[in-house]
């Protein structure tokens, strides 16, 4: 994905998360993380401190944004920053032309690859937005569906978003 | 080299994680009471399970330099008890004039060689003539006696053993006020022996036996053991045993005794001496 095309998309995913938490009333099941989408469109070569520091400044965009609490999408979208070239390192294709960043490796894989970074961003914000874990059920079943959803949302904005032609 | 820049730079990205979400949670708990009262309560236990730990250790390592200020606060202890029985002992004399000071100065060494296991056993003290150490001092603990200085050098002394065939020392039987000589047998560490109690002494087995101070070397009153044990001997005297207080084989803390007043006891004794050499 070029430069410009992931800024475009960017501000596009920031703008529409403000929307979303501003206008949209979802359920108290549901968390949406659209601007993860950012982070795992990151090019693969960028180390974890710049991936920690854009997941940490898209997080608190999201944060003033949507007004909710300074630093719950920031600590979130952190966590899974820093894990995110570990985890593409261990999702990617093993061919090296298939590595060159998620338009190659297919939409099977980006799925394996964005599914452990929802987790963890959806672990950290539920965790931190319910003080800890409880109630134990509510927060299982917040953090289940929106796992699903995400990682829907996530495959969905993967197929919107490459560059066909590279991936040919 | 390639292992150490990986390192450096996994290091490097930890403390820009832990960086940024400590900015993070401290924005959180800036804008939400509940989300600051658990942030708060979290770090607290984490801090609390941190400084236990960190406590445990430090007090570990400081357990010699506490050891060495209650040595020395025992011999402040002992110089008291010293000074109190010296007053009790002079009660017609008023504790204005008792200007005197303690009889005996003690001075804390540690045991740095001990042997329990021959005939003739020896110590060797940390403490020697830098510090005031002279043959002939005594070395006892708050659990008893342990020996005389057998010679002093300049940072450490040997120590003859109470567990010292050889070696003597005067003893009292609390219960009767009787004296006898202590001298080891060679039999056990745990164990002593008391010569010359008299047949008519009253006695029973448990009795204390402490320290007489008829000696120039031991205070008086110094715990050693109890009575476990009697014998007849030549049909005069019982020869008792004594169970010692102090276990010499986990022997580590003592207490070199210097009498203030043993140059003027010698002279007086060698003066004893020589006119008993002119007369006969």
């Amino acid at each position: 994905m070029s430069a410009a095309r992931h800024t475009i998309l960017a501000l596009l995913l920031i703008l529409a998360q403000g929307a979303l938490d501003n206008y949209i009333n979802l359920s108290v099941y549901l968390d949406i993380f659209l601007c993860l989408f950012i982070v795992l469109a990151l090019p693969p070569k960028w180390g974890s401190i710049p991936s920690m520091t854009a997941g940490f400044v898209l997080g608190l965009a999201v944060d003033i944004l949507g007004n909710g609490i300074p630093g719950m999408n920031a600590a979130a979208m952190t966590a899974a920053g820093v894990c995110r070239k570990g985890i593409f390192e261990l999702t990617a294709p093993k061919e090296k032309e298939k590595r060159e960043g998620i338009d190659t490796m297919g939409l099977r894989n980006f799925v394996l690859y964005s599914m452990p970074l929802v987790l963890i961003c959806l672990t950290v914000y539920i965790l931190l937005d319910s003080s800890g874990f409880r109630p134990v059920g509510l927060c299982l079943a917040r953090l289940g569906i929106s796992f699903v959803v995400n990682t829907l949302l996530m495959a969905i904005l993967y197929m919107i978003s490459i560059d066909r032609n590279r991936r040919r | 080299m390639k292992g150490r820049n990986q390192y450096i730079l996994y290091l490097i990205n930890f403390i820009v994680f832990i960086l940024l979400e400590t900015v993070a949670l401290r924005l959180i708990s800036h804008n939400s009471v509940l989300q600051r009262t658990e942030l708060v309560k979290s770090i607290s236990t984490v801090t609390n399970v941190f400084s236990g730990g960190a406590g445990n250790i430090s007090r570990y390592f400081s357990l010699g330099k506490v050891n060495r200020r209650l040595a020395e606060e025992n011999v402040q202890l002992r110089r008291e008890n010293d000074r109190l029985q010296a007053a009790l002992s002079d009660l017609a004399v008023p504790d204005s004039l008792l200007t005197e000071s303690p009889l005996f100065d003690y001075i804390p060494a540690l045991v740095v060689s001990n042997s329990t296991d021959r005939l003739h056993n020896i110590l060797i003290i940390n403490k020697g003539k830098r510090d005031g150490i002279a043959a002939d001092m005594g070395v006892v603990t708050d659990r008893g006696i342990v020996g005389y200085i057998l010679s002093a050098g300049e940072k450490y002394s040997k120590v003859s053993s109470i567990l010292d065939i050889d070696n003597m020392a005067s003893g009292t039987l609390t219960g009767s006020n009787t004296f006898g000589v202590i001298q080891w047998d060679g039999k056990t560490a745990r164990r002593t022996v008391m010569h010359d109690i008299p047949v008519h002494t009253v006695f029973s087995e448990g009795d204390t036996v402490v320290s007489s101070g008829y000696s120039l070397i031991y205070p008086p009153g110094i715990p050693v053991g109890t009575v476990s044990g009697q014998m007849l001997r030549d049909g005069v005297n019982y020869d008792l045993t004594i169970d010692l207080f102090e276990e010499f084989s986990r022997l580590r803390q003592v207490y070199v005794v210097s009498r203030r007043d043993i140059q003027e006891l010698n002279d007086l004794m060698d003066d004893q001496q020589e006119k008993g050499g002119e007369q006969s």
